[in-house]
């Protein structure tokens, strides 16, 4: 299997317009991920590096990787599914 | 749209995974319409919270921000996190709530950082107040023509790679953080250790992407295209007749005194022949 090169996934973390371009690499670099764990790996660590170093600024960086349930968004999710303290 | 039912969720969830994973071209039009169902009336409501948001109208730029990070991180992230299809509706409504909540939080926190009203703002008619943003932590460090060249010079050095990133993404981190003393001055410890944390599991290629996608925000750091296919042929070339040199992990050319200790060792070796380059007045 082909691996992505280092360029198409610069190009796939850094895009920040939504774009038929964008949206094609997005495609593409997402399907070539489900097959490929080398290339997932890949990605998902450099993109975990770049929001540990935006943490360092203490500007951005809280992980997306670890779902956070706090108050407003545990009240979302009862108001949809139906519940009622 | 208001928001959908929870039939109507899971119906779209399904298309949703059909269409991300659908192999002759993946597209992203379920999932724009669950964020735009529950993370647009989410981040809007959230905003309100915040007295510099609301003043701002960044509601638009956070969803934006939102969508964009579902399409890059939806299938490394959460469908395919382990390997194989994590087909859980509920977990990731889960998950996008905690993306979207998160951006709200870093914009806020972006807005703390630099003052009430240094970004841009609008006036009484809705219209953007031009205000020059202060969002880039490295647009603070002065450009000049010394530095630029100073970074020029370092990425031609016929030293090894390891040795150049070293250098380049340690003075990527002297700027990202406070490490320096009550006296203002480096702590030298203090970054070197947060080298060895930050890079020591990553392989060179994975460094030479994290700084290939922080050149596009640093000015003083430019990678000419000579330089990049340069870079690039070395990390393909095979390391001690194995694997490329791409793949090598950046722990692994540390030598046995120990990460610090060596990331010392190779910034001052850079730095020797920095100083010997300005004496000899080719930078």
């Amino acid at each position: 299997m082909e691996h992505l090169s280092l360029d198409k996934i610069i190009r796939f973390i850094s895009f920040d317009e939504i774009n038929d371009e964008n949206l094609r690499l997005a495609s593409e670099v997402n399907l070539h991920m489900i097959e490929c764990s080398r290339c997932r790996n890949k990605v998902l660590s450099i993109q975990n590096t770049l929001e540990h170093l935006l943490s360092y600024s203490g500007v951005k960086g809280v992980d997306v990787s670890n779902i956070i349930i706090d108050e407003d968004i545990r009240s979302e999710l009862d108001n949809f599914y139906g519940k009622k303290d | 749209m208001g928001k959908m039912t929870r039939d109507e969720y899971c119906r779209e969830f399904a298309l949703m995974v059909q269409e991300v994973t659908c192999r002759s071209g993946a597209k992203y039009d379920a999932l724009c319409r669950i964020a735009e169902s529950f993370l647009k009336p989410y981040i809007y409501s959230r905003c309100l919270k915040y007295p510099s948001l609301r003043f701002a109208n960044a509601g638009d730029d956070i969803y934006h921000d939102v969508l964009i990070c579902l399409i890059k991180s939806c299938i490394d992230k959460f469908l395919y996190r382990n390997g194989t299809l994590n087909y859980d509706p509920d977990g990731f409504l889960r998950w996008i709530y905690t993306v979207a909540r998160n951006a709200v939080v870093d914009a806020a926190r972006a807005f703390a950082s630099k003052g009430f009203f240094e970004r841009e703002m609008v006036n009484e008619d809705g219209e953007p107040i031009d205000i020059p943003s202060n969002d880039n932590p490295f647009a603070s460090v002065e450009i000049n023509e010394t530095l630029h060249e100073c970074f020029r010079a370092v990425l031609t050095f016929d030293s090894s790679l390891h040795i150049i990133f070293t250098w380049i993404v340690r003075a990527i981190l002297l700027i990202r953080c406070d490490v320096t003393s009550d006296a203002g001055e480096v702590v030298e410890n203090k970054v070197n250790a947060l080298v060895v944390n930050t890079f020591s599991d990553l392989t060179m290629s994975e460094i030479y992407a994290i700084i290939c996608l922080e050149a596009k925000k640093i000015p003083w750091l430019n990678i000419s295209e000579a330089e990049n296919s340069r870079i690039l042929g070395l990390l393909e070339e095979p390391y001690r007749g194995e694997r490329p040199l791409g793949d090598v992990k950046y722990s692994e050319f540390f030598m046995k005194k120990g990460g610090k200790a060596t990331v010392s060792d190779w910034v001052n070796r850079v730095n020797m022949r920095i100083i010997k380059a300005v004496n000899a007045g080719s930078i």
